[in-house]
């Protein structure tokens, strides 16, 4: 009897430990270099909710990815949100001059302006191995403090980050 | 003697003004590489197949040449982490490589040819090509040996006639 109430007891402790390692707060955090050649921290922007996007300019579902990102650019205060898109294509030869060529595309084209943070890569593709493993468009909502509080690989709708923002805005 | 010292310097600066102009000629006229259009084998492939590039690049100081793939899924909007080879040099300036596609859910592949000359980076438009459906050989089998069985095949009429069998020898020898 006291065998198995003890080995119920560590069936419980082991359990709760697992509970405990999945509900843990990684954070996403990396150096990227924004267009006009600084190098920033994702640190940085702490304090806000983050959607990060991690795209590439040949990638075909991250340009749809783009127009969802506009509508939340344009319905969410920029005080409360911060939207940064980094080119982690940048080791399959894509650069500053491409996406710069890409956002100025939107522009004329679609008269979309991309007006929120973008960013590179290095060319070792440090962010891509880091954050993007699994492909791109990959996107993250992180809270406040940097933890990540939702990820999704490929495109996802506004319907979608909408609702994942307006939870982590409450909660925040 | 002075004319002559003089005359020995303007013929060492002549010597080197001609010496730089020259390489900067020489290097002016190297040639950017021009990059063909790469030919797939097979032209129509599906999810999981292997693709051979093959690609003529001409040009000088040519480092190497890098086929650059795609595979992306139209209907959940990924795009799987890019194969990015570096190209065998079958001829003088052709190149080739296999490509093993590596995502049963690929629904288009785009892809396109990098060049690295000196110290820059060159490439060509992406071309983007729907994969065919896949067609499992087996799904045309209908005797079960396959691995998607999901058609009643020989297995089945065995254990029937197997049943069959045993019920008439049970009928017999109640019968007797």
């Amino acid at each position: 009897m006291v065998f198995s109430q003890a080995f119920f007891l560590i069936i419980i402790a082991v359990l709760s430990g697992c509970l405990n390692s999945s509900q843990g707060n990684p954070t996403v955090d990396f150096t990227f270099t924004t267009l006009d050649g600084q190098t920033k921290q994702l640190q940085e922007y702490y304090g806000k909710v983050i959607v990060l996007d991690l795209m590439g300019v040949k990638c075909q579902p991250c340009t749809l990815q783009m127009t969802q990102l506009k509508q939340i650019q344009t319905n969410y205060s920029r005080k409360d949100v911060v939207i940064i898109s980094v080119d982690v294509w940048i080791s399959l030869g894509e650069n500053a001059a491409l996406l710069q060529q890409y956002i100025d595309a939107f522009q004329q084209q679609l008269n979309i302006t991309l007006n929120w943070t973008f960013g590179l890569d290095d060319a070792k593709g440090t962010i891509e191995s880091a954050y993007a493993r699994n492909g791109i468009p990959t996107l993250y909502i992180l809270d406040k403090k940097g933890n990540i509080y939702y990820t999704h690989v490929g495109y996802d709708s506004y319907i979608t980050l909408a609702s994942k923002l307006d939870e982590v805005l409450t909660k925040a | 003697m002075k004319n002559m010292r003089i005359e020995r310097q303007m013929t060492f600066i002549l010597v080197v003004v001609l010496s730089l102009l020259g390489t900067s000629i020489a290097s002016a006229a190297k040639a950017e590489p021009v990059i063909g259009v790469p030919i797939l084998i097979p032209n129509n492939p599906v999810a999981l197949s292997t693709i051979t590039f093959s690609v003529d690049v001409t040009g000088d100081d040519i480092t190497f040449v890098k086929i650059i793939c795609q595979e992306c899924n139209g209907h959940t909007g990924i795009c799987h982490p890019t194969q990015n080879i570096t190209m065998t040099k079958v001829s003088d300036i052709t190149y080739e490589q296999d490509v093993a596609l590596k995502y049963s859910d690929a629904t288009y592949i785009t892809y396109w040819v990098g060049v690295q000359y000196g110290s820059i980076w060159k490439n060509n438009t992406g071309v983007k090509l729907n994969l065919s459906i896949h067609q499992p050989p087996d799904d045309n089998q209908t005797n079960g040996s396959g691995d998607n069985k999901k058609t009643p095949g020989f297995e089945l009429a065995v254990v029937v006639a197997a049943i069959a069998i045993s019920m008439i020898l049970v009928g017999r020898k109640r019968y007797r």
